[in-house]
């Protein structure tokens, strides 16, 4: 079920013409997921695993559609030389939404081990990185897809539990 | 056969065309033979080429080939699935399956053993899966491109979410008879022409303007064969 905050990532995607999204599925995103799949703006593709989406997003950047991805933090260590040899190499804007799991609210314990690596794996690849800790800093998705669009890189946006308001 | 063989001969079939190609050997190969603004060459992320050919397809309507390799195939099996259930009918991937890792020493690949990747394509749901030998390569794939043409002209090609029609060809050479030519190319790639009606145009030149290393070696005051030497350090595979 789409929360209010689910729409509001969804009018931010479609207002920065992103026309693209793959996606791994993850609880916290399902509302995103599902609004995406049925609007008539983006065309959704599922992907199996994000290195693979992170192909046809490259795939689709260069058909002329604006790409995004939306994944969990723990595939971070699946996308790695992909970010690099691909989107970062090629130049290739890429929007990451992903679900900040590990993170205060958490309710299983192996997701914290990930999320202890999230940030320093993507400092390391000099990704612009933005914690979306509150409902209210989803206000920031406009100005955040802008500035990936104009930079040519691919950027972070961790939404953590709290974000979700499944913390409790 | 060898595989320079058959990109020689399909080198008619890509002129024009959106080609994806696989890193290492092929994509080297492909620019000493046909370089074009619509080749990517893939440099880095092995598996990958076949997933980005079909965004590229689904993204745009004109006809997109990715020449893909066994062994990289082998690497993003699940993608054959992700091809089978988001058609796009202007997409055709060509697996040049020679049953090794020809790149990186000619290792052997599964699917040059018991696997096969025909059976793989079948399996995830892929519809027109052509298994053909090397020496019929391009005839059927000039078959295959006129039956996306076919399709386009029957209005059954209109954009993303078409009918399903992927394409997977497969050219066997189990001669032994491996590739291990080392003429190493630049590395480029220009979309400019075929992009030309869209609305995204002017975004994408300023991106393509901005990368300074994507210089084709016709530019340069070397010979052609001089600047492959030049650029023969920066294109490993």
């Amino acid at each position: 079920m789409a929360t209010e905050t689910d729409t509001r990532i969804l009018q931010s995607l479609i207002s920065n013409r992103v026309a693209f999204a793959t996606s791994v599925p993850c609880k916290q995103l399902a509302g995103v997921i599902e609004l995406v799949e049925d609007s008539g703006d983006i065309l959704h593709v599922p992907c199996n695993k994000e290195d693979e989406g992170m192909g046809l997003c490259a795939g689709a950047y260069m058909g002329g559609m604006r790409p995004c991805i939306i994944m969990q933090n723990t595939a971070l260590g699946v996308v790695i030389n992909s970010l690099a040899t691909l989107i970062q190499f090629y130049h290739f804007p890429l929007p990451m939404l992903i679900s900040y799991r590990g993170e205060v609210g958490e309710k299983v314990a192996c997701q914290v081990e990930m999320a202890l690596h999230t940030k320093a794996i993507l400092s390391q690849l000099h990704i612009p990185t933005y914690h979306f800790r509150h409902r209210s800093d989803a206000k920031d998705l406009d100005d955040i897809l802008g500035h990936c669009f104009m930079s040519n890189k691919p950027v972070a946006i961790l939404a953590d539990a709290m974000f979700w308001g499944s913390a409790s | 056969m060898i595989r320079y063989d058959v990109l020689k001969e399909i080198i008619p079939l890509l002129d024009g065309r959106l080609v994806v190609c696989n890193i290492g050997s092929p994509s080297q190969e492909l620019f000493e033979l046909h370089d074009q603004p619509s080749n990517f060459y893939m440099l880095g992320t092995m598996g990958l080429c076949s997933s980005i050919g079909l965004g590229l397809a689904l993204a745009q309507k004109k006809d997109v080939i990715a020449i893909d390799g066994d062994g990289s195939v082998l690497t993003n099996l699940a993608t054959l699935s992700t091809i089978a259930n988001n058609p796009a009918s202007n997409f055709t991937l060509l697996i040049i399956d020679n049953g090794s890792y020809g790149s990186t020493g000619d290792q052997p690949t599964y699917a040059g053993a018991k696997t096969s990747l025909a059976g793989v394509a079948k399996a995830c749901g892929c519809e027109n899966v052509v298994e053909v030998s090397a020496k019929d390569t391009a005839k059927e794939l000039e078959r295959a491109l006129a039956s996306v043409r076919k399709q386009a002209r029957s209005g059954d090609f209109d954009g993303p979410r078409r009918h399903c029609r992927p394409l997977h060809e497969k050219c066997r050479d189990r001669t032994g008879q491996l590739n291990h030519r080392t003429a190493a190319g630049t590395i480029g790639w220009y979309l400019t022409g075929p992009l030309a009606t869209h609305p995204l145009e002017q975004h994408f030149h300023e991106w393509q303007r901005s990368r300074p290393v994507f210089r084709r070696p016709h530019d340069q005051s070397h010979s052609q064969e001089q600047s492959w030497q030049v650029r023969r350090s920066s294109f490993c595979p």
